[in-house]
């Protein structure tokens, strides 16, 4: 394999349709569809920087383009993703505007991804724990309540994957917070329309974790276990120099977003294994070793759902059968990697068997679980009576908002009887029925998380307010881990001017209640 | 010589030389004076600083040198041995040596006594004295003094030859030698019998009048003074000046002199003769007091004055301009910053001095749609001065506050917001009221007083009922107010209007139902009905919310785009970049240019207001205001470090964001988020779907009548296509000789309207239209395509009689008069020839129906099939998400019969009959469709032509543009009638109301 060609290999196949639709989607710098240009220059040096930045090795590469000459096309493309890698946007987007870069295919997504982050990220806050090694930018400045909990998850979880997967994440962790998806796609290559069809809302690439600031979402979503996830993405990219296939990658990231913290009730809600089975036999499921580029640019958020259960049952599947110390083997052994057969060796070296046994063994484990599920959150199901319950949930929100407590109970208690499991409906019964100053009917909704199939950051706060002998402050903390800026759950539903005792939560409850609703 | 003393002998040599000379010198430099004089007077009057210096110097130093001539002599005159050397040593040079040795001696013994005896060096000296010959001298002087006579003879005689040529001339030569700063000290006359004329100028159109000469006058700027005399000296450049400019005199033909002066400023005229740079007055002056062209004055009724856009979306400019001699033209001038537009309201006729108008100005006005700012708005006039060239005059000015962006969407959305919190609470209480039941106040402050359900007491349908209709009556009444209601010249068009009283009919019929039969059964009909209204309004509203969003987003991210490039053209060339060096490509730091600040101002301010009118806007508005609030923050803060680049950078972020109005999060596990996976995927919430398909349903609606209309409108041009064809060749070959006639006289009766157009919107445009059309009608006839012929003819009326009206409004502008004058004209062919064309059709489609049978036939089975899309959508709109207003639902119902009627003619083979029943269902399918129009296809503003409800001020005959506008307003409401066969006649009836 010549050099070239190994360049070739690296670049994601999704991204190259980004050249031409970075031009319609950047007013500055637009790019014009670049001509096939081979890349001139000092390849084997520029290989061994790229190496190096893909290992998060960002010291190495600038010591391996020390004193580069800058008219030298490999090295200057490698030059501005090490700019990419280290958060100097602007630089790389100004180095990669050059005719000799811009005209390669590999400058040309560079380029686009480059100006992406140069405009999102311009004149916005940044935070540096220098002692911790975490730098985050917020998009949105009102973010920064946020970052106390940031900070402390990056902070477990990098620990955490040390001692599952045995890479210590280099220093310092770049955490990008984006105020939609619309930057998510400009800063990372994943396009928009495919965010927008699978609800991506994190993605890790170019050495950092870029996500979504849960003010995005009107109900948020789990954008601390999102931050695990997408760390593991990098510690992976840094273990293995960016081999592992995509159905590891993202097995290990799903494995890896919980393991950071104590288990929660609803962590395996609905069951992975079964959520793969109902998938798989709707025709919702892939193989593992044929997802695509990535999750994010299935067709449909369904079958994205089913691609996650898949990889995150067959790696929980193969972690237990072959045991802990399979994980930071198979690392180690991919960083050496140079084809997928090296890959098949290295799973064979380290559990005994090839991939593709381990698929059979999981598959035969997967007719074992159970196929019941709940029919509002078995993928490619259609919700029963899907109008007339959101039609009773709407009649109750319009009603509560006017201050029809008590009609608002009636038209919600009717949606919640047709689906109990669900978390929004509950807490929207319970919090019009505390309106109407009936508590007792309250509490039940909101009792046994074991009734829920799905979770809701309100459920959790409205918990802990209404069962305050049950350790509320974890359930708070649920709450907060779910939907940190829905004013209710981050001020532990206080009303203003009341504040958590906590300072950080005091002041998540401030940023919450100035998200104007 | 005896013995004398030397001194003595020495002054009698000197008295000897006088003697003879100095008489002669004397005359001579004497008649040299006046040789210099006079030649230098005649050298002055050229004029010329070079002459005048030449001769004041020649002057000057003549009269020097003979002051050092006297000095010189009188010095000559003391000293011995100058004496001793121009006498003794002039005749005998060694005796002159020897007196003047001796002279020597006696100098030194009187000082020295070693040189010897003082007596005798006096005795030595004497003796030689005596030996000089006094006659000698005597004679040689008298050679000198003959020298100097002839030379004072010849000075003499130049001097007497300078006087004798013109003595005048030495006058007027010492004249200009004396001048300063170009006007000579002394004045000449220079014309005698002076006569005095002044002629106004001619756009003035005053006669011309005598001045009595050299006393106070006054005339208009611009008036021409002629002044005539006779010279009183020939050959001088007689000039009229004013002292800074001159005219000068030419000869008149009759021995006389004339000169023409051009009056400007007030000034006093002088004749003068100009000699070089030099003038000679004559000691007359002429006062002349100038009457300057004044000004227009225009007045505004009300002006100065500041309005609201968002309170007035109708400003109402009455004004009246006036000027002393006559107006030109009158603008209606909007500058907002850099950026000024001129509308011609009035080009009055010659010598008019006063214009009266008016001019509505609107919310809608194009000049509103890009411009952020205040807007100033003057009327200016300008006059026919054509002398100082024109003036314009200029009234005070309304300063024209426009609204935020997206306010207007903003009040409208929270109207209708209102009005379906209305209907909420309607719900609210058929939800908790039974069939009997009393009323409670509400738990929420505020809220509509919502009756409860009470078992205690018992059922009285009579007194539900009342309730019932009690409580159904506010919310009605707050949907008509929203949908009537107009939010700074925004009103609520579309789908949204059918939709919401579609609505209102479905519960206005459940309440009728349980009017009927008071029973549990039709209370919970009735509730369900008003749930699903509600929904369906809430759907509407919701969607309008999202549409209204997303274009004012779109308008906000072009403001975005100029904070961009303020905030690039602040950077300048200043910018520093180190290839692949640090991020900071920017020289953060350096000042930023007052200009560019206050351009960033002004663009931050608007993207600021806009912001803050997206948050108003529902969900998407929130989540987009947001957005812009945050990335002004960030645009701040950039600014704040004078880092331009990255405020520019971050104005191009979120321009490009917001013209992506997607929400910020999509997909996954539903609309909300919060359902989905931790990176991506997930399952819907359950409650995350549409609760009402009513604005699906009422999208689905419009496009379907569209669809209707316009296959019913194919069909008929079918029907249409079919009878024609069905003509035989003999018919067709008769009618082609006759109508080649008509073409002809089409032609002629249009060959004088312009074949070009003006402006958009004025006469000439429409006339030439007019031409055009006429021109393809007689086309048509030619061919004997008499459908065509008929199609052209109409839009050529129409056209014509546009020309006419706006020609009318041209208050005098001659071009414009001419073009309305000449399609009034050519209209009266034109209608006439229509007429006959739509004859002609008439009589070619009766007589080809039989043989056209077969086709039309198939043309009733078309026609069949779209009464029957036609019932079918009738059906679909009366129950259900769909209701569509009874209204439309009546017209549907209408079009369907019209059509079965068209149907039923068209299989008997009556073409005629089927066409007209054709074109009443095509009406009537074509009104339901307007009314159903989406409102960006056709701008929801009241202002643009109809007045909100309300008394409207009808203006006086003679308040000008206002009566005219006022009309034209009338015209086009009318005009515009609802039912399209109706509106040409209503036009028509209208103009003969106002007329």
């Amino acid at each position: 394999m010549n050099h070239r060609s190994l360049l070739r290999l690296r670049a994601p196949r999704w991204i190259a349709p980004l050249a031409a639709l970075g031009s319609t989607l950047l007013a500055a710098g637009a790019l014009a569809e670049p001509a096939p240009h081979p890349i001139a220059g000092d390849l084997l040096r520029a290989v061994r920087a790229r190496d190096a930045i893909y290992e998060m090795n960002l010291p190495a590469a600038r010591s391996v383009l020390s004193g580069a000459d800058p008219a030298d096309s490999a090295l200057a493309i490698e030059r501005a993703r090490l700019g990419i890698y280290e958060g100097d946007y602007d630089g790389a987007a100004l180095l990669l505007g050059r005719g000799d870069l811009a005209s390669t295919a590999e400058g040309a997504e560079l380029s686009y991804i480059a100006l992406g982050c140069a405009r999102g990220m311009a004149a916005t806050v940044e935070i540096s724990d220098e002692q911790r090694g975490v730098v985050v930018r917020l998009q949105d400045d009102d973010d920064r309540a946020l970052v106390p909990m940031l900070i402390d998850v990056a902070m477990r979880v990098r620990a955490t994957l040390f001692k599952d997967l045995g890479v210590d994440l280099h220093k310092p962790l770049r955490i990008d917070l984006v105020r939609d998806q619309f930057t998510l796609a400009a800063m990372t290559g994943l396009p928009e329309e495919a965010a927008q069809t699978t609800g991506t809302v994190a993605v890790a690439k170019w050495g950092r974790v870029t996500m979504i600031s849960p003010r995005a979402t009107s109900r948020g979503y789990p954008w601390l276990d999102t931050l695990a996830h997408e760390m593991t993405h990098l510690a992976l990219a840094q273990g293995t120099r960016d081999k592992a296939p995509l159905w590891l990658q993202e097995g290990v990231a799903k494995r890896e977003e919980t393991r950071w913290r104590d288990p929660e009730p609803l962590d395996d809600v609905p069951p992975v294994d079964t959520v793969a089975a109902v998938g798989m036999a709707r025709g919702l499921g892939r193989p593992l070793d044929k997802l695509g580029p990535s999750i994010a640019m299935l067709p449909t958020p369904e079958q994205a759902s089913v691609a996650f259960a898949e990889v995150q049952s067959f790696i929980r599947f193969w972690a237990r059968e072959a045991g802990d110390d399979a994980l930071p083997q198979l690392v180690l052994r991919l960083r050496e990697a140079d084809n997928p057969d090296d890959l098949n060796r290295a799973i064979q070296e380290v559990s005994g068997v090839d991939f593709a046994t381990w698929d059979k063994r999981w598959r035969a484990h997967l007719a074992t679980a159970p196929r019941e599920l709940p029919a509002e959150v078995a993928p490619g199901g259609d919700i029963p009576r899907a109008r007339e319950i959101s039609k009773r949930f709407r009649l109750g929100e319009l009603l509560d908002r006017r201050g029809h407590y008590q009609a608002a109970v009636i038209e919600l208690s009717r949606a919640q009887a047709l689906v109990p499991g669900d978390a929004t409906l509950r807490c929207g019964l319970a919090a019009a029925l505390l309106a109407t100053g009936d508590r007792a009917a309250a509490a039940p909704l909101v009792e046994r998380v074991e009734d829920l199939h799905s979770r809701h950051g309100r459920w959790w706060s409205l918990h802990g307010l209404l069962f305050p002998e049950r350790d509320p402050a974890r359930a708070f903390s649920f709450g907060v881990a779910l939907d940190p800026l829905e004013p209710s759950v981050a001020c532990e539903e206080k009303l203003a001017p009341e504040l958590p005792g906590d300072a950080i939560r005091a002041a998540l409850c401030e940023a919450a209640r100035r998200v104007p609703q | 010589m005896g013995h004398e003393e030397p001194v003595v002998a020495i002054a009698r040599l000197r008295s000897a030389w006088d003697e003879e000379v100095r008489p002669s010198a004397r005359r001579a430099l004497f008649a040299l004076t006046f040789a210099i004089l006079f030649g230098g007077a005649h050298l002055a009057r050229l004029g010329s600083p070079l002459a005048r210096g030449i001769a004041a110097f020649a002057l000057t130093a003549a009269l020097l040198g003979f002051v050092l001539r006297a000095i010189i002599l009188a010095r000559r005159r003391r000293d011995l041995r100058r004496a001793v050397r121009d006498t003794i040593f002039k005749m005998d040079p060694e005796l002159g040596a020897a007196t003047l040795r001796a002279l020597t001696l006696v100098e030194r013994t009187a000082v020295d006594e070693n040189v010897g005896s003082p007596a005798l060096a006096g005795l030595h000296l004497t003796r030689l004295l005596g030996r000089a010959p006094i006659d000698k001298v005597a004679q040689r002087a008298a050679r000198a003094g003959d020298r100097w006579s002839r030379a004072g003879l010849a000075c003499g005689l130049i001097a007497i030859l300078a006087v004798v040529i013109e003595p005048f001339r030495i006058i007027e030569g010492l004249d200009v030698l004396a001048a300063r700063a170009g006007e000579a000290p002394l004045s000449l006359a220079w014309v005698e019998d002076v006569e005095m004329i002044a002629i106004p100028p001619e756009y003035l159109h005053q006669p011309s009048s005598e001045i009595e000469p050299f006393s106070p006058a006054s005339a208009p700027r611009g008036t021409t003074i002629t002044v005539r005399g006779r010279p009183l000296h020939a050959g001088r450049a007689v000039v009229l000046t004013d002292g800074k400019e001159d005219v000068r005199f030419v000869d008149d033909g009759a021995g006389g002199l004339v000169a023409r002066w051009t009056l400007g400023d007030t000034t006093s005229l002088w004749v003068a003769a100009s000699f070089g740079g030099v003038r000679i007055r004559q000691a007359d002056a002429q006062p002349v007091t100038s009457i300057a062209d004044a000004r227009p004055v225009v007045i505004v009724e009300g002006a100065p004055r500041t309005v609201r856009l968002l309170e007035e979306p109708s400003i109402p400019i009455h004004y009246e301009a006036t000027d002393d001699h006559g107006l030109r033209e009158i603008d209606l001038v909007l500058r907002a910053g850099t950026r000024e537009e001129r509308r011609v309201l009035a080009r009055p006729a010659a010598d008019v001095t006063t214009d009266r108008g008016g001019y509505e100005l609107k919310s809608n006005d194009p000049f509103f749609k890009r411009t952020y700012t205040p807007v100033e708005v003057t009327v200016e006039a300008r006059d026919n001065d054509a002398v100082a060239g024109p003036k314009w005059g200029k009234s005070a000015s309304i300063l024209v506050i426009l609204p935020q962006v997206g306010e207007p969407e903003a009040l409208r959305y929270e109207a209708l917001v209102k009005a379906r919190d209305a209907v909420t609470d309607l719900v609210a209480f058929r939800l908790t009221d039974t069939v009997g039941a009393k009323e409670i106040p509400t738990k929420k402050a505020g809220a509509a007083p919502v009756p409860t359900a009470t078992p205690a007491r018992a059922p009285n349908p009579q007194e539900h009922l009342k309730r019932e209709a009690d409580a159904q009556a506010p919310a009605v009444k707050a949907i008509e107010g929203a949908l009537s209601g107009s939010y700074g010249g925004l009103t609520v068009r579309g789908r949204l209007v059918p939709l919401v009283r579609g609505q209102l009919r479905r519960i206005e019929r459940a309440l009728g139902a349980e009017r009927k039969s008071p029973t549990k059964e039709s209370h919970q009909k009735l509730l369900d009905e008003t749930e699903e209204a509600l929904l369906a309004v809430d759907a509407g509203v919701r969607s309008l919310g999202v549409r209204d969003t997303r274009t004012v987003a779109k308008r906000l991210a072009d403001v975005a785009d100029e904070v961009a490039l303020a905030a690039s053209a602040g950077q300048g060339v200043e910018r520093t970049v180190a290839m692949g060096g640090s991020g900071a490509p920017e020289k953060a730091g350096a000042p930023i240019l007052p200009a560019v600040q206050a351009r960033l101002d002004a663009a931050v301010q608007v993207l600021d207001g806009g912001g803050t009118q997206l948050l108003r806007l529902g969900q998407l508005g929130l989540d987009l205001g947001e957005i812009v609030k945050n990335d002004l923050r960030r645009i701040a803060r950039a600014r704040e470090a004078k880092d331009l680049f990255h405020a520019e950078l971050a104005a191009r972020d979120l321009a490009a964001r917001l013209r992506r109005p997607a929400p910020s999060f999509m997909g996954g596990g539903g609309q909300h988020g919060g359902g989905g996976g931790v990176e991506s995927g997930g399952s819907p919430s359950a409650g995350d779907g549409e609760a009402s398909s009513a604005d699906e349903e009422a999208a689905q609606a419009s496009r379907e009548i569209e669809e209707l209309a316009r296959d019913h409108a194919a069909q008929m041009d079918e029907v249409e296509g079919a009878l024609e064809k069905a003509a035989s060749p003999e018919e067709i070959n008769a009618l082609k000789e006759e109508a080649k006639k008509h073409a002809d006289a089409i032609r002629e009766a249009i060959k004088q309207l312009p074949s070009q157009g003006g402006e958009p919107g004025s006469a000439e445009s429409a006339a030439a239209a007019g031409r055009d059309q006429a021109e393809s009608m007689a086309g048509a006839l030619e061919n004997a395509k008499m459908r065509e012929a008929v199609e052209s003819g109409k839009r050529a009326s129409q056209s014509l009689a546009e020309a006419k009206r706006a020609g009318e409004q041209s208050r005098g502008f001659f071009p414009e008069e001419r073009a309305a004058r000449e399609a009034e004209k050519a209209r009266e062919t034109i209608e006439r020839e229509l007429a006959f064309a739509e004859d002609a059709l008439a009589k070619l489609r009766r007589a080809s129906g039989e043989r056209a049978k077969g086709d039309l036939a198939e043309a009733g089975k078309g026609e069949q099939r779209l009464a029957d899309r036609a019932g079918e959508l009738g059906k679909k709109g009366e129950k259900g998400d769909r209701s569509l207003p009874q209204e439309m639902l009546d017209r549907l119902s209408e079009a369907e019969q019209a059509m079965r009627d068209a149907e039923r003619a068209l299989r008997e083979g009556d073409g005629e009959n089927g066409l007209r029943q054709q074109r009443d269902a095509q009406r009537l399918l074509e009104m339901t469709r307007d009314q159903h129009a989406e409102e960006n296809e056709r701008e929801a503003t009241k202002d643009g032509g109809k007045n909100p409800a309300g008394k409207t001020p009808i203006p006086g005959k003679d308040s000008g543009k206002t009566a005219d506008q006022f009309r034209r307003r009338v015209l086009e409401g009318l005009g515009g009638s609802s039912d399209p066969l109706l509106r040409e006649a209503v036009k028509r009836y209208a103009e003969g109301l106002l007329k």
